[in-house]
Parts: structure tokens; C-alpha cells; sequence
């Protein structure tokens, strides 16, 4: 037979119709890594921009959300913020949907109480549907009452939400003089001076107003949404809790005001290991800064100096979302930053002596991010092995040329990067990863937490003038893990700004971080999640306490939700 | 040679004839261009170049006249496609490949610049920003030895090129070698000092190396530098630049020209502006600032005029007048402007502080010192409004106060700082606390005199003289 008879008998099996053997089964089609189940679960939120046609900066900035089990029942419960029309007197151009509820909306999660994953809106019942032009949103125990409270930024004054620990909270943005009545965004708690009070730093953007917008054009005279650059930057803010229900302005007297950019996006760490909480801020359009913790009260921007200012090339870019964490187990910080479409994301690798270094190419991000403007981000173990894997929510700011004909010119996919392991970076995965990674939306802020308990990491989204998005991590790998939520006696109650250690012999130790901050506008599980790898092994776990303490529990098995009291492991 | 000649001419028939062999449905298709909203001096240019390339769809030099167009105005993703069609159509012609790859790298899809780039290189192996774009390209795309080979290549060819000092630098500062990064920087430094990217670079490089000192020195001058570039010397591009006929370049260059002092320059470039885009209001806003400036303080009022015909609620514009009318010596307008400033823009830091002081020259010290401290509420950085807050609480007899303020701005140290320590030492010295009134004034004699600001020194020297009396 020679080959082209072969090729002919080939071809004529494949022509002729014949039955499929009954035994042998097509493949399945490989499980998606998650699945959205907003609306299956009464997740129903939609945001609303208000636009009407005159590009008013805030339109186009989105909202946030946060995770926060606000009812203390071990589930997560989400709040979703909500826009309004800046100009009441003109017709929006995308309406809402029917049957739309305005202001911020609270769902408390029923998984506790029920074992099913549902969502039920309680917003008037725990007085928080605040109607305003909300924007970010930051989660902490602020009078260590052991219930988690809620900092809601605005386009305007910002308030201040009280849990009062029955399922609902009050209103003390006048009492607490929080009020910042800027432009706020992004907003963090943060103990910066160890007494054991969550204080509060918030970014505010820029000084515009409705009455004041200017007109901004694409180089070709199409109107557009301006850059930050045509108004005013305004200095952030950093407000000290005085224990007392009142907060005071420190913005001067802490060296925070002498430095300032349109800040968007914020998280608070350690940056330079000396044991002292530090504050990032993304800027856009500016250098980023880092507020490096000086021990009395003051903070001394260093961004330059450590190298997280500016990416390699010294440009300044438009940084947005922050994500801070080892991605690498080698026990040094890295710090990713999103930035806007053409200028890709910036991550900088610490080396562990308080100096940094651009290596986004190095960690092959470079390339992938560059088309995309990224908002919320996260890194986040998704599949539980133990390296930390990278999820950007995207969507434009300024009109995209390739898109100027779309009915959604600003909509980008969203992408998921897959971590590869030390020295080999990030691999994007976000065409396989199903449908939820298909979706073309604007999307703005991102949050993380297991909100199933299951022990896989979710993430929520929030879409400009569109619905809110909860990817519930469908446990394809089937790795072990922990989730260590941590709790102290008195003060700082849920451990904000602790380091948690998980040892394993011949493996690297796992070091995460205890904090809601980062991302964008949004705040996520303050609990701390590790991904174990096919080893539920543990030898032991450490914790640095933000008092400076520091404590060992042995004997800790894998696969379950851990809460680790101050106090009762081995001090060290 | 009858046969050689025919030779020939059947070359030359092959070579003329080979774009047509390319036929239309090999090529992508003609995007569609919109000139919808467009300044108006832009939609004639786009829609002269579009339907020429419309009407002559297999004509190289159509395609690509049109895909300028798209650049300059920074649509890249349309412009690539456009470049494409006409370098597949002309393939010998060097603009094309070069302009497509230079495209292409914008868009970040830097593999196929690198394609587009060696094709171009082919035809003009000599044409440096070529090969430095090749060089950019292969970096991003992390071919980095690759990338440092053509910066080799360059700066033997070409020492006196900054851009590919630059690029050797960054090149061995990501292979690990800060030393020799350092050096390859420290030449592009050396060649064009005020490259703000290469200092930067610089700076990095001796952080890496443990060189504190030095790495300081350079941030400071990338930061006096941030976004200088040396001049680009590339034909090609700026036969692209050159289309650009938008209100926003002009705008741009105004602006730059007004930052390098010449404003006769940057106020034409504003006019030009304003003819691109009769409503661009921007321009007549500046141009208050310009006019005022140089002295025309008529044509800055008319620039007034116009602006808030154009748009009634510009904060900057009634910012812009109020202080030209301050200049004029009217101050109830100056005052009215402030004012209105303020009312558009409650958080107008600047506006609140010149109200102040206007309220201050009018005796209404109460009325100013809320100003000023809604100044500093705004940006507590804010040192001339804490300045003046110190000022009224002198003239108001509360010295303690002003004490404080005053010693809030003597960082950081510049040219504002002598004057600063100054009013501080002499706030001590009404306070009746001679120690510290000299302290502060000899403080302030030290900066005046290193600054040669003579004028602040004899007055400093003089109440020096009078305290140690």
C-alpha cells in the first residue's frame, strides 16, 4: 500500500458517516475555574453611572465593593457601592435596569444560617443604603468592639458607618470628623502608630467639580473623559483615631500633606521590614508614593528612594489598583501596580532590604497587560498551590481608538495569570479559563475572600453601568489549604497588618498578610488564605501580631477554617 | 545587447508591476474612518485622505498618506492597518515598513515590530532611529541580548547618540551588570544632561550599587527633568508629526514653549490652537495668563472675554482674571473673580489664598486669615498661604500663633526660605525673644546671601545690626 492509498483509505473513513461506539465517551469539556453566580444567589446589584453625555470625570471612575462578615456569622456578606446622577435635571444615557433600587446596598449572605449560598439585600434594615456618588470603601474594626465597620468614600462627603453589632450600623460621620468632603477614593484603616486603633488614610483625586468640568478631547478632537492632569491634585488624607469615637486630621502634622498626586489606589504594609506599617499609594498620571512608617507619628515619603515611585522606563503612569504580597514564598514583598491601556502594569520585586526593582517583564507581564486598563487586582492563590496567581479587572478610561465604534467603547476583557513558579512568572490564562473570563465589560473594583468557606478564593466584581459579578472558584485543583482568621483580646481586634507564617520542612515557608486594603475602591477578606499544595502537611504556623508579639501554634491540620487567638500560642 | 537591454527593461516592467501582483483581496481591508466630532480642521484632512484612499485602494502611497493622518492623531490600531496595506503594496519603500513597525510598538506588539523594523532596516540599513526603534523593540519583546547588540551596533557607529546609551544601559541593567549599566548611562547623561529617563535610569543604577550619594544627585535631576527627551532627529516621524493640525498639539506646544520662556512662541501656538477649534477654551484661558504677562493686559482681557463666552464656568479662567485685575490695581474686579473662582471650585486652594490676600490689603484681617486657612485645608503643603496666615496673626498681635506657622514653612530649602526665616526671626524679635530673633535671622542672612538675593539681605543685615545693639 503506498502512501497515498493510505491517505485515500483515510479520507474515505472519515467521509463515511458510522456510529460512535457507545464506550467511548466524547471528553468532557474541562470544569471552568469559576462560574458567576451573582444573580443565581439574589446577588443582584447593578451599578448605575448617571451619565448623560457630558463626560464628567467621576462617571467614569466606577465603584467599589467590600467583603465583610458585618453580622460576625462566619460568611462573608457583601456591600456593593451605587452611583447617582451628578446632573439630576438631564436624562441619563444608560438607564437602569426595571425594578433598580438606588444608594449602596448591603447582601447578607444566608450560608451560615441556611448551609446554602444566597444573598438577601438588607440594606434598610441595616441603615447603610447611603445616596450619594459612592466610590471606594474600606472595612475595619475602627473601636475594637469585634465588629468590623465601613468607611464609604464619595465624590463628595464621605461617610462613616458604625456596626453596631444587631445587624445594624449608624451614621457617625459628624462625630468621628471623617467627612472629607473631597473627592475621595480609594481608603485604607491602618494602625500607623501602634496604639492599637485602626486610624484612616484616604486618597482623594482631584478638585473637580460639576459645576466647574472642563471639556477634554482625544488628540483628534473627539470628546473624551479627561486625564487628571487637567485639574488639581489633592492631598490625601490620614485621619488618627483618638480612641474616643473622634478622629483628628493629621495630614500636616504626619508629613502626609507635603506630597501628594491624584491618589486612586492604596494598601498598607511593611515595605522596608523594620516592623512598621507603611502606606502605598498608587497615584495616576503621577509617581506613586510610599509612606515609609518613622515610629513617631510621622511618615517620610520614600518612593524613589526604594524604587517603587516610577517603573523602569521613569515615566510616571496611571496607576490604579495595588496588590502587595510574596509571590515568589522567598519572603519578600512584591508590589503590582495597574495602570491604563498602553502602559501595562508595574511590578516591583523587593530584595528584602527595603529596595525594589521594576521586574514586570521579568514576570512576563509586560506584553499581556499592556492593551488593557486595569482597575481592581488581586493576587490570590486560585488554585491552592501555594504560589499566589494574579486576577485584573479591566476596563478603559478614555476612548480606545480600535473601539470607537463600539456601543461600549471603554468594555476590556478581564484576566486571570496563572503563577508559574519562582523564576518563570506569570502565564496569562485567561482564554481557558471559561466562560466568566469572556465576559467584555467596564469593569472597575475587585474583591477576594472565600465566601463559600470552601477554601478556594472568589472574587467579586463591580461593572460600570452593569452588574455586579460574583466568580465563585469552582475547587478544580483540589489542593489543600488554611483559612486563618485572626483575633485579638483588645486592641486592633482582627489583627490588621499581621504576618502569617505557615512552616513546612523542605518547603517554602508561606508568608500572607492580614489586611482588607488594596486592589481598587474595594475591600477584601480580612481572613488569610493559604494554598497548600497536594500536601495538607503543616508543621506550624507563625504569627507577627501588629503589637510587634510574635506567636507559634504546632499541630495545625490542613482543609479548614482556623481562628487564631492572641494569647494562646507559644510566644516567641 | 539588444537581448541585454530587453533584459533590463523586463526587470524594470517586473519591478514596476510587482505592487500590482499584491491584488485586493490579499490585503486587509480599508478600516472604516469617522470623522464624526473631530476639530474641524481635522475632519477635512481625514476625510481628503480617507476617500483618496477610497478611490485608489491599490495605490501604496493613498494607503499610507492616510495612515499618517491616523497616527499623528494617535489611532494607532486604524493607522497599522492602513501601513500595512500600503507596505504590502509597496514593500520597497522604507517609510512604510518603518512607519508600520513604529505603529506596531506603540500598540505594544513588539514581535512584529521587530519584523516590520528588519524589513524597513533592509531597505535603509543606515537609518539610525530605525534601528534604535529595532533596538526598543527586541528589549520589550525580552530579547535583551538581541536588543543590546543593535545598541552596540549604534554607538559604534553613532557615539553621540544618547537614546542608544540609554537603551545599552537599561539593556545590561536588567542582564544584572549595574556597573556597566551605570557607565553606558552616565554617557547618555553626559550627552544630553537634562535627558530626564536616562537620569533616572542612572540614579537606579548607582542605588543598585550602594552609591547613595550619587543616586540622589540623579533623582534630583530627573526630577528637574522628568519628560525631557533628547531632540529626535527622524525624518520620517516628523513628516507623520508634521500632519498634525489638532487644537490639542498646539495646545501642547504652547505650553511647553510658555515653560521654556518663550512666550511670544507659546502665545501664537494658542492662536493656532483657537483656529483649529474656535471653542477651545482652554487656549483663551491661557492665553489671560500669556497676554499678562508680556504686558498686553487688553488682549488678555479680550482672552477673558472670550473665554467665558465660551464656557461660563471655568474656575481657572475667573483665577486667571482676578489676578490680572489684581496686576491692574482693581481690586474689587480682582476680588469679584477670586470669588467666583472659589464658587465653581470650593476646593480652588490657590484662589482661596489670593482672596485672602486681597481681603488683607483691604484691612479685612478675619475675613483673610479664613481664606488662608481654607487655603491650607485644602493643601496643608500650601507654604505662601501659611506665610500669610503668619502675616495677619503678626498684624493681629497673636505672635505665638504666627510663630507656628511660621515655623511650619522652612522646609524644604529654597528660594522662599530665607524671606521665611526672616518673618519668623522677626516675629521673634516683636515677641520680645532676641535669642532666637537673631538665630533665625542669621539663618536667613546664610540662604539670602548663598542665593544673592541682595535686596532681602541689606534688610535682613540691618535688623540684624539693630538686635545686636
Amino acid at each position: 500500500m503506498t502512501r497515498r492509498d493510505l491517505l485515500l483509505a483515510s479520507l474515505a473513513a472519515c467521509a463515511w458517516p458510522r456510529k460512535t461506539p457507545a464506550a467511548l465517551p466524547l471528553p468532557a469539556a474541562p470544569r471552568p475555574i469559576f462560574r458567576d453566580v451573582a444573580a443565581e444567589t439574589g446577588l443582584n446589584f447593578h451599578h448605575f453611572s448617571g451619565a448623560a453625555g457630558d463626560l464628567l470625570m467621576p462617571e467614569i471612575l466606577g465603584a467599589g465593593l467590600a467583603l465583610i462578615d458585618y453580622d460576625n456569622d462566619g460568611d462573608l456578606d457583601i456591600y456593593l457601592l451605587q452611583g447617582t446622577m451628578l446632573q439630576p435635571d438631564k436624562k441619563p444615557l444608560i438607564p437602569p435596569p426595571p425594578g433598580w433600587k438606588p444608594g449602596n446596598r448591603l447582601f447578607r449572605n444566608m450560608l451560615s444560617e441556611t448551609g446554602k449560598l444566597e444573598f438577601v439585600d438588607v440594606t434598610e434594615k441595616a441603615g447603610v443604603g447611603h445616596i450619594g456618588y459612592a466610590m471606594g470603601v474600606a472595612v475595619g474594626d475602627y473601636d475594637n468592639d469585634g465588629y468590623q465597620d465601613l468607611y464609604v468614600t464619595n465624590f463628595g462627603r464621605n461617610a462613616l458607618y458604625h456596626n453596631n453589632g444587631d445587624g445594624t450600623f449608624t451614621d457617625v460621620t459628624e462625630q468621628a470628623g471623617v467627612g472629607d468632603p473631597r473627592w475621595s477614593t480609594s481608603a485604607a484603616w491602618v494602625d500607623y502608630n501602634g496604639d492599637g486603633l485602626l486610624d484612616l488614610f484616604v486618597c482623594d483625586y482631584v478638585d473637580f467639580t460639576v459645576l466647574g468640568h472642563k471639556k477634554c478631547y482625544s488628540p483628534s478632537g473627539q470628546p473624551d473623559y479627561c486625564s487628571p492632569i487637567a485639574y488639581h491634585s489633592i492631598p490625601s488624607r490620614l485621619f488618627r483615631n483618638l480612641g474616643n469615637g473622634k478622629f483628628e486630621d493629621v495630614t500636616q502634622a504626619s508629613g502626609i500633606g507635603s506630597s501628594y498626586g491624584p491618589g486612586l489606589g492604596v494598601i498598607c504594609m511593611d515595605f522596608n521590614g523594620d516592623g512598621l506599617i507603611d502606606i502605598y499609594v498608587a497615584n495616576d498620571t503621577a509617581a506613586n508614593l510610599l509612606w515609609l512608617n518613622q515610629g513617631n507619628g510621622t511618615l517620610k515619603e520614600s518612593g524613589l528612594d526604594v524604587g517603587v515611585a516610577l517603573s523602569a522606563d521613569g515615566l510616571p503612569k496611571a496607576g490604579m489598583g495595588i496588590t502587595a504580597d510574596d509571590i515568589d514564598n522567598d519572603g519578600r514583598l512584591e508590589v503590582l501596580v495597574t495602570n491604563l491601556n498602553r502602559e501595562g502594569v508595574t511590578l516591583f520585586r523587593g530584595d528584602g532590604k527595603g529596595m525594589y526593582d521594576d521586574y514586570t517583564t521579568q514576570f512576563r507581564l509586560a506584553q499581556p497587560t499592556f492593551g488593557y486598563t486595569g482597575y481592581g487586582v488581586g493576587f490570590f492563590d486560585y488554585d491552592n498551590d501555594g504560589l499566589l496567581d494574579l486576577f485584573i479587572a479591566n476596563g478603559a478610561m478614555t476612548n480606545i481608538d480600535s473601539m470607537q465604534n463600539s456601543p461600549t467603547p471603554y468594555a476590556q476583557k478581564n484576566q486571570l495569570f496563572h503563577n508559574e513558579g519562582p523564576g518563570k512568572g506569570f502565564r496569562e490564562i485567561t482564554d481557558g479559563a471559561g466562560p466568566f473570563l469572556e465576559l467584555i465589560e467596564i469593569s472597575r473594583g475587585a474583591a477576594f475572600g472565600d465566601i463559600d468557606n470552601d477554601g478556594n478564593i472568589d472574587i467579586v466584581i463591580t461593572n460600570e453601568d452593569g452588574p455586579a459579578r460574583l466568580f465563585l472558584n469552582q475547587g478544580v485543583s483540589r489542593n489543600h489549604w488554611l483559612l486563618v482568621k485572626l483575633e485579638s483580646p483588645k486592641l486592633n481586634r482582627f489583627g490588621m497588618g499581621a504576618r502569617v507564617g505557615v512552616f513546612r520542612r523542605e518547603m517554602p515557608t508561606l508568608w500572607r498578610h492580614a489586611h482588607t486594603d488594596g486592589s481598587m475602591l474595594s475591600a477584601s477578606d480580612i481572613r488569610v488564605h493559604f494554598g497548600l499544595g497536594e500536601n495538607p502537611r503543616i508543621d506550624a504556623i507563625i504569627v507577627h501580631w501588629p503589637d510587634g508579639k510574635k506567636e507559634k501554634w504546632e499541630n495545625i491540620r490542613a482543609d479548614k477554617i482556623l481562628t487564631l487567638r492572641q494569647g494562646t500560642g507559644h510566644a516567641l | 545587447m539588444i537581448m541585454c537591454r530587453l533584459g533590463r527593461a523586463l526587470v524594470l516592467l517586473v519591478l514596476v508591476a510587482a505592487p500590482s501582483l499584491v491584488n485586493a483581496s490579499s490585503l486587509p481591508p480599508l478600516p472604516e474612518v469617522t470623522t464624526i466630532d473631530l476639530f474641524p480642521s481635522v475632519v477635512k484632512q481625514v476625510e481628503e485622505a480617507y476617500q483618496t484612499a477610497r478611490s485608489h485602494p491599490m495605490d501604496a502611497a493613498a494607503n499610507g498618506k492616510l495612515a499618517m493622518v491616523l497616527d499623528t492623531y494617535e489611532q494607532f490600531s486604524l493607522a497599522e492597518v492602513c501601513y500595512q496595506r500600503a507596505h504590502l503594496l509597496d514593500p520597497k519603500s522604507f517609510e512604510w515598513a518603518y512607519d508600520l513597525g513604529y505603529v506596531l510598538f506603540k500598540e505594544g506588539r513588539y514581535t512584529q515590530a521587530v519584523d516590520a523594523l528588519r524589513e524597513a532596516l533592509a531597505l535603509r540599513p543606515d537609518y539610525v532611529p530605525a534601528k534604535l526603534k529595532l533596538a526598543d523593540s527586541l528589549f520589550s519583546a525580552r530579547q535583551t541580548e538581541a536588543a543590546g547588540k543593535v545598541y552596540q551596533e549604534i554607538v559604534q557607529v553613532d557615539p553621540g547618540s544618547a537614546d542608544a546609551w540609554y537603551g545599552l544601559g537599561r539593556v545590561q541593567a536588567a542582564q544584572g551588570d549595574p556597573k556597566a549599566a551605570a557607565v553606558s548611562l552616565g554617557k547618555a547623561c553626559e550627552l544630553v544632561p537634562r535627558y530626564g529617563a536616562a537620569q533616572f535610569a542612572l540614579a537606579t543604577a548607582y542605588r543598585k550599587l550602594g552609591e547613595q550619594e550619587k543616586a540622589t544627585e540623579h533623582f534630583k535631576l530627573y526630577q528637574a527633568n522628568m519628560t525631557n527627551v533628547p531632540p529626535a532627529v527622524d525624518p520620517v516621524r516628523a513628516a507623520v508629526q508634521v500632519l498634525n493640525q489638532g487644537a490639542t498639539m498646539y495646545l501642547r506646544r504652547g505650553l511647553d514653549l510658555a515653560q521654556a520662556g518663550d512666550l511670544q512662541g507659546a502665545i501664537q501656538q494658542h492662536l493656532e490652537a483657537i483656529q483649529a477649534d474656535p471653542n477651545e477654551v482652554q487656549s483663551y484661558i491661557n492665553l489671560i495668563q500669556l497676554y499678562a504677562r508680556i504686558g498686553e493686559k487688553d488682549k488678555a482681557v479680550e482672552a477673558y472675554q472670550k473665554a467665558v463666552a465660551i464656557n461660563p464656568n471655568r474656575a481657572d479662567c475667573y483665577y486667571n482674571y482676578g489676578v490680572l485685575m489684581f496686576d491692574l490695581r482693581k481690586l474689587p474686579d480682582a476680588e469679584q473673580a477670586m470669588r467666583k473662582a472659589i464658587q465653581i471650585n470650593p476646593f480652588y486652594a490657590e484662589a482661596h489664598d489670593s482672596l485672602g490676600y486681597l481681603l488683607a490689603i483691604q484691612g479685612h484681617l478675619d475675613e483673610a486669615l479664613d481664606q488662608y486657612r481654607k487655603a491650607v485645608e485644602e493643601r496643608p503643603d500650601f507654604r505662601l498661604a501659611r506665610f500669610h496666615i503668619g502675616q495677619v496673626l503678626v498684624n493681629q498681635g497673636n505672635l505665638p500663633e504666627a510663630i507656628e506657622e511660621f515655623q511650619k514653612i522652612l522646609t524644604p530649602d529654597d528660594a522662599n526660605t530665607p524671606g521665611y526665616l526672616y518673618a519668623l526671626g522677626a516675629t521673634y524679635a516683636r515677641a520680645g525673644d532676641r535669642q532666637n530673633a537673631l538665630a533665625y535671622m542669621r539663618k536667613a542672612r546664610d540662604k539670602a546671601a548663598a542665593r544673592n538675593q541682595e535686596q532681602l539681605l541689606t534688610s535682613i543685615d540691618r535688623d540684624i545690626s539693630n538686635l545686636e545693639k
